[in-house]
């Protein structure tokens, strides 16, 4: 008799440890879920932030630059001009609201760089570049 | 987890067992064991759970985050580049002082607004509020017209986001919040500029150099 229960205990067993599994699993996963929402979410600031700032910047920069430039025509300015204004387009063509835009850094580098060209075109001092100060978010 | 311990228990109902040593061995291997279930399943939940939300949640500060910036880096490219300019064409030193100022007041403005960013979290209910005061176990008794200390400080935000006030009573997931907390209880919103005032400041000064202020219009 004895012989013929084991298989049911065994059964038991291995029941009550998948019950034990699930019963931790569905607690775990509404926790998870819930940290999951928070931790991503403190990253996606982080980098939207970050982001947002540097091609604001850019922008803002170039389109005043580019005013002041257009306001004091002159035909030595148009390269210049030229150059800010295709910073410009760069700019807006740049799907910076996008958070899985997947050549975001490809691009992020060619805006950079076109920035720096602008910088050195209007003479502008690199260590006076959009931020003197040395904090986290300058660039 | 009470039907654990009554069938745990259930063995030892004859106090008078010969094997009551040897069944109470076998019952903590058994409750170990169990126990160990438990939290391996539990490590596993939190980590399924974690994988369906983390990028949900980074979508939503990003999108978030990068709006709000975006008009405060305009603004700060905008006022640079008149202090560049300024530089370039020798401008007088009352209106560089001026250029400088603000653009040392949109910077605080920056800094200010990213840890504002920190600390708001995806729209409080008063139902957390509620279960959070009473999770502090104060003895706390609410009544309907009686709000929480948390929704009376509470802030709105630009964009309609809460800022920390609400969780500032909590117990703090992490250690930003307690620290972003104290920052804006000891802080009057007065104090700070708004982006509105600054971009006000940033025309008249642009005017003053005899530019339209139409770049200003879209931030």
């Amino acid at each position: 008799m004895a012989v013929a229960n084991e298989p049911d205990a065994f059964d038991a067993i291995l029941m009550a440890e998948a019950r034990f599994h699930g019963e931790g699993y569905q607690e775990g996963y509404v926790e998870g879920t819930q940290a999951g929402v928070m931790e991503g979410r403190q990253y996606g600031i982080q980098q939207g932030a970050k982001i947002g700032l540097e091609i604001g910047s850019y922008l803002g920069f170039s389109m005043t630059w580019l005013r002041l430039l257009q306001k004091n025509s002159d035909d030595k300015h148009s390269k210049k001009i030229k150059v800010l204004e295709s910073l410009i387009e760069m700019i807006q063509k740049f799907p910076h609201q996008d958070p899985i835009y997947d050549k975001l850094q490809e691009d992020l580098e060619r805006i950079r760089g076109r920035f720096k060209q602008v910088c050195s075109l209007l003479h502008i001092p690199s260590d006076f570049r959009l931020s003197k100060e040395g904090s986290a978010l300058s660039f | 987890m009470s039907w654990v311990r009554s069938a745990v228990s259930q063995p030892n109902d004859d106090v008078f067992d010969e094997d009551a040593d040897e069944m109470g061995i076998a019952q903590k291997e058994w409750k170990s064991t169990m126990e160990k279930r438990v939290k391996e399943g539990y490590r596993e939940g939190v980590e399924a759970g974690k994988e369906l939300t983390l990028q949900q949640g980074f979508n939503q500060g990003y999108e978030e985050a990068v709006k709000v910036m975006f008009s405060c880096g305009q603004l700060k490219g905008n006022v640079s580049a008149l202090l560049s300019w300024c530089h370039n064409n020798r401008c007088d030193s009352a209106v560089l002082n001026r250029v400088t100022d603000l653009l040392n007041e949109i910077k605080k403005y920056e800094e200010d607004t990213i840890k504002d960013l920190n600390c708001t979290h995806p729209q409080p209910s008063l139902t957390d509020l509620l279960d959070t005061v009473e999770d502090m176990d104060l003895g706390y008794v609410h009544s309907p017209e009686d709000q929480p200390n948390g929704a009376r400080e509470q802030q709105t935000g630009e964009n309609g986001t809460q800022f920390c006030g609400p969780r500032c009573t909590s117990s703090g997931t992490a250690s930003f919040q307690s620290e972003c907390c104290q920052r804006s209880k000891g802080h009057a919103a007065s104090v700070r500029p708004s982006l509105p005032w600054l971009k006000e400041r940033t025309v008249s000064l642009m005017e003053q150099l005899g530019l339209s202020p139409s770049p200003l219009d879209h931030i």
